[in-house]
């Protein structure tokens, strides 16, 4: 067994360090890890003395691989030669002779620890022995009931880092890996009974009727194995966790100043873990109920009652055509809402206002006149009429002047002749064209004072 | 002990008041239905409403001479629901746990129906440049129609059909020709309408 070496963070640093600037790499293929797998059990099967692989040995377990894989037998050689090189490359195998210069069919090879590691684990997830997910857990229960028993004992900091954490720590791995390798093949086989049903469906004689109900019957094992994980064993487990958890906050109330190190966290570690497990255990058995009840229904309203498939013909024609004959269907008015207090308010809505495209007009901009031009007007006319006559040429200038707004005083030219003949008397013939700005020439309106 | 005062009861009436039809896939309903299916039976009666279990295990209505209102489905309903009900045979659906994707379904529908009876069913009397957006909204108008009565269940991406939806295959049943005895049976127990040549897909009948 490889003991664990523990590195200070500066060195795991520099390692990291190393493998970035090496770039070092695991490229391997299908072939290759599957090669690997071969040289393993060669080297297991084999005599114990022996660790070394010859090449011959290597071409041998090459050719197995290419009479599994389906047109593999292109070039062995070259492919022998390539998977080795990339072993070797990947550190996962090296040639045992230590010498440089050999020839090929004299070299040896052997697995490194890390292409053993490969080659093991690939092994470990195809190993699925088909134990349920109750017998996991029944285990993963009884390991968590003899770490509570140890966690009663346990009298110092000593006792639980040694018989609990590290323990708890163990389980832990351990169950995860097998219910991962579960689920995996849990998923596989689903997939492939989902696969495999509508061939059987398809046929529709009595053996794949039969086998279809037996593959039905394991289905109902499995949902009951995945339910009985969710009603009982995860209960179970956490209870136990909880128990720990307690027994480790009760020993620092009695005799130990602190809780015990890492025990809260390894304790929610699990807590999480199982929720997860329940809730893809109840996705999973969801799935599988629904499958088998959807594979029962069809067994039961298709198959077994349309097995010449008269009724499906007969539909495939009458979607063919415009179909001649419908359905009649009750389709009652909805009730009448009677209340008073959600009556609608009857109001007629105002038309929406409609604005108008002014995009083809152009604007004009107009000056409006001050409030009091009238009272200068007149102030102008009352000054004149004191010194005995007004002229409204005179009178508008001026007004012009103050007001600065030549235009608009002018407009007021017949308002001031009213006013004029109002205030005095008109002098009929004073009537030519004055200037009554620099720009703006009138017809002259005279009056005398009365 | 009288049923007006059950919850189910308040529901049960508004469905089939609606057409809908009472299926397996609603347990607590399909329960209730089955416990009190006299009950329910003498209460329609006075409506002028039959109320029948399908062999196949659903509930529905039938109204002749009733006081209830009643509607003929449109022919896109009715192509609609025998191509599900088709679809609802094939042993593939098993892969997929009874769901049809709903672009699936309307890829599978165009490429096995021919196009011009697409084009009656669907899209009657419309220009040749809006056929195929007609046709596509009336077969998703039909899918939300078929879904209100009970025939499927519809969520964004896929469809489930019910037990009601073998209702499509009643015609079927007799090979698209039935006798005359059966023709009657079809009319009176399943609410069926020949229609005889004439166009009665797009109106509602008061009864």
């Amino acid at each position: 067994m490889i003991s664990s070496v523990a590195h200070s963070p500066t060195s795991i640093l520099s390692i990291v360090q190393t493998i970035l600037e090496e770039n070092r790499a695991l490229e391997l293929t299908s072939r290759d890890i599957a090669l690997l797998v071969l040289m393993r059990q060669e080297v297991e099967s084999g005599d114990e003395a022996v660790l070394a692989i010859p090449y011959s040995t290597m071409q041998a377990l090459h050719s197995r691989l290419d009479a599994i894989e389906a047109g593999g037998s292109q070039n062995p050689e070259r492919r022998l030669t390539e998977s080795m090189a990339r072993l070797i490359k990947a550190e996962c195998a090296a040639k045992a002779d230590m010498t440089r210069i050999r020839l090929t069919a004299d070299t040896e090879y052997q697995i490194t620890t890390i292409g053993e590691s490969v080659a093991e684990w690939h092994v470990m997830q195809s190993e699925f022995s088909g134990e349920p997910l109750t017998a996991i857990f029944r285990s993963f229960i009884s390991h968590l009931m003899r770490i509570v028993e140890d966690a009663e004992k346990a009298q110092s900091e000593e006792d639980w880092q040694s018989d609990v954490v590290q323990q708890m720590q163990h389980v832990l791995k351990g169950m995860l890996v097998s219910i991962q390798r579960h689920q995996k093949e849990l998923d596989r086989q689903h997939a492939a009974l989902r696969d495999f049903v509508p061939m059987l469906l398809i046929q529709a004689s009595e053996d794949s009727i039969e086998q279809c109900e037996s593959q039905l019957s394991k289905v109902i094992k499995t949902i009951s194995d995945l339910q009985e994980v969710v009603l009982a064993s995860t209960n179970r487990a956490q209870a136990l966790i909880d128990q720990i958890g307690n027994l480790a906050r009760s020993s620092v109330n009695a005799n130990q100043p602190i809780t015990p190190r890492g025990i809260e966290s390894i304790c929610d570690e699990f807590q999480r873990r199982l929720v997860n497990i329940s809730l893809w255990t109840i996705q999973r058995a969801t799935d599988w109920i629904d499958h088998h009840n959807v594979v029962h229904n069809h067994l039961r309203t298709v198959v077994r009652i349309d097995r010449q498939r008269r009724i499906s013909d007969a539909l495939k024609r009458s979607v063919a055509t415009v179909p001649e004959w419908t359905l009649e269907v009750v389709s009652e008015p909805c009730f009448m809402r009677m209340r008073e207090d959600v009556q609608r308010d009857h109001t007629p809505k105002k038309a929406p206002r409609v604005r108008k495209d002014a995009s083809g007009r152009d604007r004009e901009f107009t000056e409006e006149l001050p409030d009091n031009v009238h009272e200068i007007l007149l102030a102008h006319l009352k000054a004149e009429l004191k010194d005995g006559s007004a002229r409204a040429s005179s009178i508008l200038g001026k007004a012009a002047t103050a007001t600065k707004d030549e235009v608009g005083v002018m407009s007021q030219f017949s308002w001031l002749i009213g006013e004029m003949t109002q205030a005095g008397q008109m002098e009929d013939k004073v009537r030519h064209w004055t200037q009554a700005t620099s720009s703006i020439e009138i017809e002259e309106f005279k009056v005398d004072a009365k | 002990m009288t049923i007006f005062h059950d919850d189910e009861f308040v529901e049960i009436d508004l469905l089939l008041r609606r057409g809908g039809h009472i299926n397996r896939s609603n347990m607590a309903l399909y329960d209730y239905m089955c416990q009190h299916l006299t009950q329910l039976k003498d209460f329609y009666t006075r409506y002028g409403c039959s109320l029948y279990q399908h062999p196949d295990g659903f509930f529905f209505a039938t109204v002749k001479g009733g006081k209830l209102q009643t509607r003929l489905l449109p022919k896109s309903c009715v192509h609609l629901g025998m191509f599900i009900a088709l679809k609802a045979r094939d042993p593939e659906i098993t892969r997929s746990s009874g769901r049809i994707s709903v672009n699936q379904l309307l890829q599978d529908i165009e490429t096995s129906v021919p196009r011009d009876i697409l084009q009656q069913v669907y899209a009657p009397k419309r220009r040749e440049a809006f056929v195929d957006e007609c046709i596509n909204d009336e077969l998703k108008k039909a899918l939300k129609t078929l879904a209100e009565l009970g025939f499927i269940e519809l969520t964004d991406l896929a469809i489930r059909p019910l037990e009601a939806i073998s209702r499509f295959a009643e015609l079927a049943r007799s090979n698209n020709g039935p006798s005359d005895e059966n023709r009657l049976n079809l009319i009176v127990t399943r609410g069926v309408v020949f229609n005889e040549g004439e166009d009665a897909s797009e109106g509602d009948t008061d009864e």
